[in-house]
């Protein structure tokens, strides 16, 4: 026994060498952020292998943010199954003061499997102010977007694209589109027939998407002018897609069932018949 | 006439193989259980590890298990109308073969929807069925048909083999005590009286008359699975009416294969007989023609419109690199082989007959997989950065093997039936035998008749 141990134990040792850079597999990073209305930030990054592109789950990354001379440790994420890690809302309070110009990096320290890999950006601070006001009767949504210049000072977003979405159960509903003028304001008219919950309420989303400058960027809103729903969720016609079938369908069907199965039973009550003969005093004959 | 004395001659050469085993049958039954053995570590590992193990992804959901599952309902289908058309018009010819064909109906009934089973994902969920079902929903009306239809068909082999049952119960020199009792349960009291043949003649002739029809219904209602959507190859009208004719055209090549196999096995020469053979393969002529003209019709159409997606999909069925041999096999091969094998005189035998049979009945099986698989590799809306494996579909080893034990399913409880209750009727063969007797003395009444099949 002891013998065998060695043995295995002298094996091991021989066959036993450091996992090297050249075992690891190499993974690709991709960074998306989004400048949040609180003033925070989420940051989004996709891990794939950069070998079939297969997302890779599991692998911790941190994140950090950078401004002027001054570096923050964000927090950390794990990928998951899809090989996304999200950081939401993190803080850049601390960075403004040092500028408005920001990197942000994932770093991942690598492991066994995958070496180390990590990506940054580097977007420039900017705000969107939303707010909602009726105009001559129409609901309107105003918002203005500033950003900040290389010398910290805060200068309005001109003839910058804001797109406007409603939250639906699914997704966000694209309803408009708001064109910014030269102080950096724009407003939209609300329609007045989208269905909100049953006072009336809606979230309204003002984004820019994909910006070379600023990334993703967003505000949201509440509001009141959704039509009301009704408390009482009104019946549903009979129809293909609602609970109850189309009442030709229910006939047909029971007619169909009801038909087949009544014959069924009736076979099966002259079995019984057939049973019951048995007893008879009629004698076996087998001539047709 | 005297059936009762033939019928017992009949018991005495077919009793005792109900008892015992034969070399042969017994290499039959160890050549499929191995196969199916096989199929149930299949089954082993796909419990264990999940779905991930078949070839079924997100876009192609659908593989050779439902593949599997409209063969053999197909089949089933087939028989119950077979069986029930010859019960309804009477040919004294048929009477050897009845058996056959009403067990291959209860069979597949049962083997097809466990390949359903196997397709499902999440079984835990599949009493929301029973619970929560929708009157709207093809599956529902296809679950509740298959039920409907599966308690006809129990009842229709029932009744045919009540009267073999009670000739079974009275035999004490030829079958076990045990045997005779569980006989005389099943034979329900049947001692042959005036009522009781009235009696089970009625409720023969009216299930007949109601499982021809239902069969139609259920069989359309499979194909609405496919009609109801809005997919290249499935929406079309001609569905419900392509597949009945489908599903009896392969049906009747299967009884075609179980004819010969235990014709072969048991030594049945002497009742299923090349007459058999011959007016089952007039059966496949003519529909042969029929589904030949439903398949042309459907794909005509889809080519002559040029629609977007079906024009795409008719490329992908006929393009050599894709699915060109398995299309031009089925649709062709599977269709003019038998209408020339058994169409022209010269070439029609026994075995050219049950060639013609095997080949549209795997002509029929890449059928039902042209049907599913190439239409989910061709979706409505395209495909985009996804992996190749999720659009191109290929069967596993885990699939291939249980679509094995699902045909060494078949054989095996066909066997196995067949060790429970003659596979040749006694009693209704023992009828044939003696009215034929009766019409060749009437025929040649100076000339002492010697044409018995039992002589």
């Amino acid at each position: 026994m002891k013998t065998l141990i060695h043995l295995i134990f002298l094996i091991g040792l021989i066959t036993w060498r450091p996992v090297t850079a050249q075992d690891q597999l190499a993974v690709a990073v991709e960074m998306i952020a989004t400048q949040r209305g609180d003033q925070g930030i989420d940051l989004k990054v996709t891990v794939t292998d950069d070998e079939n592109s297969e997302p890779v789950k599991g692998l911790m990354l941190r994140f950090t943010g950078a401004a002027g001379d001054k570096t923050v440790d964000l927090g950390e994420a794990t990928t998951n199954g899809a090989g996304v890690a999200e950081l939401k809302g993190g803080n850049l309070e601390a960075l403004r003061t040092a500028g408005r110009s920001f990197v942000f990096k994932a770093v991942f320290a690598g492991n066994d499997e995958y070496g180390p890999a990590e990506a940054s950006l580097e977007i420039t601070d900017v705000k969107i102010i939303l707010t909602v006001e009726v105009v001559d009767s129409v609901n309107t949504i105003k918002a203005t977007v500033t950003s900040w210049n290389e010398k910290s000072e805060e200068i309005p977003f001109a003839e910058g694209e804001v797109k406007i979405y409603v939250p639906r159960m699914f997704s966000l509903l694209p309803i408009g589109d708001i064109t910014t003028d030269d102080d950096g304001y724009g407003e939209f008219e609300f329609p007045v027939d989208l269905p909100g919950d049953i006072n009336g309420e809606l979230t309204v989303i003002a984004r820019i998407e994909e910006h070379e400058t600023f990334g993703n960027a967003e505000a949201t809103i509440a509001t009141t002018w959704g039509v009301k729903a009704d408390a009482q969720a009104s019946r549903l016609p009979r129809a293909l897609w609602s609970p109850d079938a189309p009442l030709w369908m229910v006939i047909t069907f029971t007619i169909l069932m009801v038909g087949v199965w009544y014959h069924y039973g009736l076979i099966v009550y002259e079995l019984i018949k057939v049973k019951r003969l048995s007893k008879a005093s009629d004698a076996i004959d087998y001539s047709e | 006439m005297n059936i009762e004395k033939t019928s017992n001659t009949l018991l005495k050469e077919f009793g005792p193989q109900l008892a015992t085993w034969s070399r042969r049958e017994l290499a039959w039954m160890a050549f499929w259980g191995i196969i199916f053995l096989g199929g149930l570590y299949a089954l082993y590992v796909q419990v264990t590890e999940g779905h991930i193990v078949t070839g079924m992804r997100d876009h192609v959901i659908w593989g050779v298990y439902i593949v599997n599952f409209i063969f053999f309902i197909g089949i089933s289908y087939a028989g119950a109308v077979i069986a029930g058309l010859l019960h309804l018009f009477n040919p004294e010819w048929r009477k050897p073969i009845m058996r056959m064909a009403t067990l291959m109906t209860v069979i597949s009934i049962i083997i097809g929807p466990l390949y359903i089973l196997l397709c499902i994902g999440r079984l835990d969920r599949l009493h929301y069925l029973f619970m929560y079902p929708r009157l709207q929903s093809p599956i529902v009306w296809d679950v509740i048909a298959v039920i409907t239809f599966l308690v006809g068909a129990l009842l229709f082999l029932y009744l045919l083999a009540i009267r073999d049952f009670a000739i079974l119960s009275r035999s004490p020199e030829v079958m076990a005590p045990w045997r005779r009792k569980l006989y005389s349960f099943f034979s329900a009291g049947f001692i042959n009286t005036r009522m009781q043949r009235r009696d089970l003649n009625l409720a023969l002739t009216v299930l007949s008359f109601i499982l021809i029809p239902t069969v139609v219904i259920v069989s359309s209602v499979l194909s609405w699975i496919f009609g109801m959507t809005l997919r290249p190859g499935w929406h079309s009208t001609i569905f419900g009416p392509y597949f009945v004719l489908a599903a009896i055209y392969t049906g009747t090549g299967v009884l075609v294969l179980i004819m010969w196999a235990f014709r072969k096995l048991q030594k049945l020469e002497a009742y299923i007989q090349e007459r058999h053979f011959v007016y089952l393969g007039y059966m496949l002529v003519a529909l042969a023609a029929g589904y030949g003209y439903f398949t042309f019709s459907e794909y005509l159409t889809d080519w002559y419109t040029s629609e977007k997606w079906n024009a795409e999909l008719i490329h992908r069925l006929m393009a050599l690199d894709q699915y060109g041999y398995m299309f031009y096999f089925a649709n062709f091969a599977g269709i003019l082989i038998p209408i020339i094998l058994i169409g022209i005189p010269k070439f029609r035998s026994i075995n050219t007959i049950t060639f013609s049979a095997a080949i549209l009945v795997l002509a029929m099986w890449f059928k039902r997989y042209l049907i599913i698989v190439p239409t989910l590799e061709t979706p409505l809306i395209p495909m985009q950065d996804t992996r190749l494996e999720y659009i191109h579909y290929t069967a596993t080893w885990v699939e291939w093997s249980l679509t094995a034990a699902g045909i060494a399913m078949f054989f095996l409880m066909f066997k196995l039936a067949s060790k429970f209750v003659p596979i040749v009727p006694i009693w209704e063969t023992s009828e044939m035998i003696e009215k034929e007797k009766k019409t060749a003395a009437e025929a040649t009444p100076a000339t002492p008749t010697t044409q018995t099949s039992l002589s």
